[in-house]
């Protein structure tokens, strides 16, 4: 990694645009700039099925589905960087949108996250919703809530299980709340 | 050392000393050892602390979570250790904290120091949280280092130990200086009694093979000599008494013998005495008793060569002069012989008599009986004598006479009388320049009717030169001469004991 992509990184965590450590209202951050934070966060405690790649050069891919700036907020911080020695990328869905390829799914608390989960073959996609956490739906494995303008999250171990995916213990650690394994 | 007089005090001093500086060397190296090891234990835990922190509060730094954090932070309490913690942010304030009490005070702001930094009573590591070279926070940990108070406590453990093993030591010491004392004591004992009995056969018993057990084979090796020397010295003190006792014996029976011989001499004297005097009044009586008829044979001879002076035919007359001159030798031999008893017999009446004075006379004597005699005459001044002047008399005619006629046949004849002194001892001389004799026949000089001239040559009795000895002898002193054939002679002679250089060869 060259110095001043390293600087770069750096810079943008230490300028607090997306540091995690402080309460939402404490520092004029985003909701969507935390949450997307997470979710690249997410993406480097997880651990895919060899399958899950055509190659060692395929891309890692984020897919958002409808959020626009949920999608701009992650392009920000993909950019140029390699997560688990892979290039990175963020594709904003639409509804109906083939979730073949993706290795990360971001649904949006404005759409039917349960019905499309339902509907969806199980495969390695790391599936992250926002809900309420009593509408949580099964096949979400991970949720996004804010408590307290702390963003918290919830992981569900069957459903990461089911897909084949398997989440670092160091981050279920920081979980909330794990449902665990059967 | 008078404190340490007794092996065992020694022994007991060097164990002491040996244990302590052994103790002393290996406390101190421990010591340095252990604080050192202290020191990086503490450093490395810490570290190891810090980099166990910083990986388990990387995710919980990553989504903000304070709670786990914290929870991680506060196991740290089971680290008794471990003062304080705390976790900063990217921003360098504090994340999360943690304090053991409420006297550390946790830095509001990440310090600008970083890594590792030793303070008195603590030890402060810092340790960037990063994530793939990001560095999202920082874990401060401080934990306690007091090397002072674990220096303290160490010493304390070391000085009890050593006090426990240098007891240990002195009990063990103390037990075991009997092991190399008894011996020693035993040799002393044994040397005391050898003093105190004089009994050289005794030997001490050897316990051991080691420095002891070379002085006792030492001290029996000793004694094994000095009981060889003492008996050959008591053998050779019994030989010595034999011998001396030997040698009393031969002393005494010498003594005996020289006394029975004493008394022999003692005895042979008074009978030779008795002879001796025997002898000389028979001598006397004999000359006094030949006078009579030798006046009457000289009387009646000369009577008849007076009253028939021409009826006698010449050869006659001849034969009556011959009979004369012959009784008037036989009467000076008479006199002579008289005179020389005499000497032997009358008691000595020694005074103090001028020498000078009576050698000029009896010189005035000669002279006028030769008057046609020219002879020189020297005496000393001022000699006097410790003598009976009677006898001395008799000396100094007697040398006087010798000396007149001895060298009267010479051209200038010269006599001269002196005297040499030795300290208090004077010796006389009588000197002449006549016609002197051969020493070798010195030792008929003073017997009597020995001659060393034809009576032709010089007339004399050959009884004068006895009669002066004699004298001589009577007053202690001693005579003796020097001469020469034709180179005249000296007689010296001593009154009283003492002086002189040259015996007497004559007896």
């Amino acid at each position: 990694m060259g110095i001043l992509k390293h600087l770069s990184l750096v810079l943008i965590l230490m300028l607090g645009e997306i540091s995690p450590g402080v309460a939402l209202a404490q520092v004029d951050v985003s909701e969507y700039e935390l949450k997307a934070a997470f979710v690249y966060q997410f993406a480097t405690y997880a651990e895919w099925p060899p399958e899950a790649f055509e190659s060692d050069d395929t891309p890692l891919r984020f897919g958002v589905l409808g959020s626009q700036v949920m999608a701009n907020n992650l392009e920000m911080l993909v950019e140029g960087q390699r997560l688990n020695g892979r290039p990175a990328e963020v594709r904003l869905l639409q509804q109906g949108d083939s979730l073949a390829g993706l290795h990360v799914l971001f649904i949006s608390s404005g759409e039917q996250a349960a019905a499309l989960l339902a509907e969806a073959p199980v495969r390695p996609l790391l599936t992250v919703t926002e809900t309420e956490p009593e509408r949580w739906p099964p096949g979400s494995m991970i949720n996004l809530q804010v408590v307290d303008e702390h963003v918290r999250f919830d992981v569900a171990l069957p459903a990461t299980n089911a897909a084949g995916l398997r989440l670092s213990a160091r981050l279920l650690q920081v979980a909330q709340r794990v449902l665990p394994s059967p | 050392m008078r404190t340490f007089r007794y092996i065992r005090s020694k022994l007991l001093a060097l164990v002491l000393v040996a244990t302590f500086c052994a103790l002393f060397v290996a406390c101190g190296i421990f010591l340095w050892y252990d604080i050192n090891t202290y020191r990086n234990a503490t450093i490395a835990d810490a570290q190891a602390q810090v980099e166990l922190l910083s990986y388990t509060t990387l995710p919980a730094l990553q989504f903000g979570d304070e709670r786990v954090a914290r929870e991680n932070l506060e196991l740290l309490s089971l680290k008794p250790g471990v003062e304080a913690a705390a976790i900063y942010n990217a921003q360098g304030q504090v994340f999360v904290s943690f304090s053991r009490d409420a006297t550390v005070q946790i830095p509001p702001l990440l310090p600008e120091i970083s890594g590792t930094r030793i303070g008195n009573d603590r030890v402060d590591v810092y340790g960037r949280i990063t994530d793939s070279d990001a560095i999202l926070g920082t874990v401060w940990l401080s934990e306690s280092y007091q090397p002072l108070s674990r220096a303290l406590e160490f010493i304390t453990i070391l000085s009890v130990t050593a006090l426990v093993a240098m007891t240990a030591a002195a009990l063990v010491a103390f037990w075991m200086q009997a092991v190399i004392t008894k011996p020693i004591h035993a040799i002393a004992r044994i040397a005391r009694d050898v003093v105190a009995r004089k009994q050289y056969t005794q030997r001490a018993v050897k316990l051991s093979e080691d420095e002891v057990g070379l002085l006792v084979d030492a001290f029996n090796e000793m004694l094994a000599e000095i009981e060889t020397r003492t008996t050959a010295l008591e053998d050779s003190n019994h030989e010595l008494e034999r011998e001396i006792a030997a040698r009393t014996e031969a002393t005494t029976k010498i003594q005996q013998l020289n006394e029975e011989l004493e008394e022999k001499v003692h005895q042979r004297t008074l009978e030779l005495r008795v002879a001796n005097q025997e002898l000389e009044s028979f001598c006397y009586s004999v000359s006094h008793d030949l006078r009579a008829p030798l006046r009457s044979i000289s009387g009646f001879s000369q009577a008849l060569l007076e009253e028939l002076p021409t009826e006698l035919p010449e050869g006659n007359r001849h034969y009556l002069e011959r009979i004369i001159a012959a009784s008037y030798r036989m009467g000076q031999l008479i006199e002579d012989l008289l005179n020389l008893s005499r000497v032997s017999r009358v008691g000595l009446q020694p005074q103090s008599v001028n020498l000078t004075d009576m050698v000029w006379e009896v010189l005035n004597v000669l002279q006028n009986r030769h008057p046609n005699q020219v002879v020189d005459l020297s005496v000393w001044k001022s000699m006097t004598v410790q003598a009976d002047p009677k006898l001395l008399r008799i000396v100094l005619e007697n040398l006087l006479d010798n000396a007149w006629k001895f060298s009267s046949e010479q051209e200038k004849p010269q006599i001269v009388v002196g005297m040499t002194k030795d300290g208090a001892h004077a010796t006389y001389f009588v000197r002449d320049n006549g016609a002197g004799f051969d020493m070798k026949y010195a030792d008929k000089l003073f017997a009597p009717f020995q001659r060393l001239h034809a009576a032709h040559e010089f007339p004399g009795t050959g009884i004068g030169l006895v009669t002066v000895q004699r004298i001589v002898h009577r007053h202690g002193g001693r005579i003796w001469f020097d001469a020469a054939l034709g180179a005249g002679a000296t007689f010296y002679f001593t009154l009283g004991p003492g002086g002189g250089h040259h015996e007497t060869a004559g007896s």
